[in-house]
């Protein structure tokens, strides 16, 4: 039997979240931290993290959803600090309030897409950090992605005729390239503040160098939604072949998702295959 | 904000209380009626945004996860239209309780409006009703919903949608489209009972005309506000964009003036 309470922490700003409990807390195990996808409020994308959240309960996992400052149900932060900064150490405050007020010592973060890059983030500065559940986190092509990228697409008729229609006048500069123009006014729009621009390769492997030799378990899940740099199982591994990631590193590539998991088929396994890699890291 | 859970334990739905910031504190709150699936993942900034101009406005708000949404208890298969009607009834009650008021008005989005219109054929539960780009009618919002499906995927051979079936990660399962048609339309009801309903479009449509002609004939205590704004509320995209239609998000709070 779980239990979902509202809790309420923070230092610099205070935040709201939903603490996911499971009939008996055990504080040797890591508890599971869930951070904001993007602008989404804590219940993420198609309500992924709920479920993330319930199903880790039923299995015994502590789970914490929360909303950043000025996400969701959080009242905004007073300064002008960046998202990127502000980010990490407000998990750093979730951390301490599940140690102070449920003795936990040890912590899992889960982040898609702008969560994925602050669990990153964070996991390098605090010790505790066991475990990191990245959903679409930085990613780099490598040759073997050029070749499945175009050898498929030399082999269709429709691509070289496309090429020689469209992409060619505007190589030679007879045409201006189409841009996407939304019909909705800015004015009516809310982007998230944080803008996702991939930080050079070298910056993302010295960081995961840091994870591995501390010995944190790394879960990396990519989808077919962010295709334009990521596209076979095992792209991550390749990506740094210098890094020995011993036995910490489990990756996924779900080839039929969107960004942000709408299949129900999808949502159901990066759920069981989360709870199941909670229960193997402990 | 204040956020909490509340009624029964077993079946917890989650609100998120607004402390009125303006003066005088009114006597009557606003409790906010979320719509349905990736409109509600859209809305939820709107919804933050009018509670807190409604509260500069010294009204007591609340919005809240019916069940088997947001943050609230239950799986997404669970959901139930008579369930979310008596949900809002639920939150009433506790609104009434926790801001010590007396008078409760609705504000509901889309296929919220829809449970708010219905929620307020209960005699004396609420003085105003705020129906905001209504959803009329259960069986007319699914159509729309296959008409979407079959543009966003590009369909070219029609699935079967007689079963159960998901829009944008979120179940519309056979019995919940059958209780959608079945209890809602708007255009048909004659049962209404708050004191005042007021209808706000962000676009001209035919179906809000009938919607119109139908409270006049009902003599309601009705208008009609058009607040031109963009109300595409299921379109999603991949940087978490959401939507905030400020004309209309004025023209609602501006109603409460009066």
């Amino acid at each position: 039997m779980i239990r979902e309470r509202t809790v309420r922490f923070g230092k610099s700003a205070p935040l709201n979240a939903v603490i996911t409990e499971p009939g008996q807390i055990d504080e040797n195990k890591p508890a599971l931290i869930i951070l904001n996808s993007g602008i989404m409020h804590k219940i993420g994308a198609c309500r992924l993290s709920v479920k993330i959240a319930r199903s880790a309960a039923v299995a015994g996992i502590l789970c914490l959803r929360f909303d950043h400052a000025g996400f969701g149900d959080s009242e905004p932060r007073r300064g002008t600090a960046p998202f990127e900064q502000t980010a990490p150490q407000e998990v750093i405050d979730a951390m301490d309030y599940l140690s102070e007020f449920k003795r936990v010592k040890r912590f899992a973060l889960y982040g898609l897409c702008s969560g994925a890059d602050m669990s990153f983030e964070t996991a390098k500065i605090d010790a505790r950090v066991m475990g990191v559940i990245q959903i679409d986190a930085y990613a780099y092509r490598t040759p073997r992605y050029y070749l499945y990228y175009y050898l498929p697409r030399m082999m269709q008729w429709g691509v070289w005729i496309n090429f020689v229609i469209n992409r060619i006048p505007v190589i030679l500069g007879l045409r201006k390239k189409q841009t996407d123009s939304s019909s909705i006014g800015e004015e009516n729009m809310e982007m998230p503040s944080y803008i996702r621009d991939f930080p050079p390769q070298s910056y993302v492997e010295e960081g995961v160098k840091i994870l591995v030799d501390r010995s944190v378990r790394l879960y990396y899940i990519f989808t077919a939604g962010q295709q334009e740099c990521m596209n076979y199982q095992g792209q991550f591994r390749d990506m740094f072949p210098l890094i020995d990631f011993k036995n910490l590193l489990k990756e996924t590539y779900l080839s039929d998702s969107s960004h942000i998991i709408k299949e129900p088929h999808n949502q159901k396994r990066v759920v069981e295959d989360i709870r199941d890699w909670m229960l193997q890291a402990q | 904000m204040n956020p909490f859970f509340f009624g029964d334990s077993h079946r917890q739905l989650y609100g998120v209380y607004h402390t009125p910031t303006g003066q005088p504190m009114k006597s009557e709150g606003v409790l906010l009626c979320y719509p349905f699936g990736q409109e509600y993942m859209r809305a939820h900034r709107s919804f933050r945004q009018l509670a807190m101009l409604l509260g500069k406005r010294g009204y007591p708000v609340m919005r809240f996860d019916y069940f088997a949404t947001g943050d609230s208890a239950g799986l997404c298969e669970e959901a139930s239209i008579p369930q979310w009607v008596e949900d809002i009834h639920t939150a009433s009650e506790e609104f009434r309780y926790l801001a010590n008021i007396e008078t409760v008005s609705l504000v509901g989005l889309r296929l919220g409006a829809a449970l708010a219109a219905k929620a307020s054929e209960r005699q004396g539960a609420f003085n105003r009703v705020v129906l905001w780009d209504p959803v009329l009618s259960g069986q007319q919002y699914c159509d729309e919903i296959v008409d979407y499906i079959r543009y966003q995927q590009k369909l070219k051979v029609l699935p079967d949608f007689s079963g159960d079936f998901y829009m944008n990660g979120f179940p519309l399962l056979k019995s919940f489209r059958q209780e959608m048609a079945s209890l809602l339309n708007l255009d048909q009801c004659d049962q209404y009972k708050a004191n005042r309903y007021l209808l706000f479009n962000s676009s001209e449509q035919p179906h809000f005309s009938k919607l119109k002609s139908h409270f006049e004939q009902l003599k309601l205590n009705f208008e009609s506000h058009l607040a031109q704004s963009p109300g595409n509320w299921n379109f999603v995209d991949n940087f978490g964009g959401v939507l905030i239609p400020n004309a209309i998000i004025q023209a609602i709070v501006q109603s409460f003036n009066l």
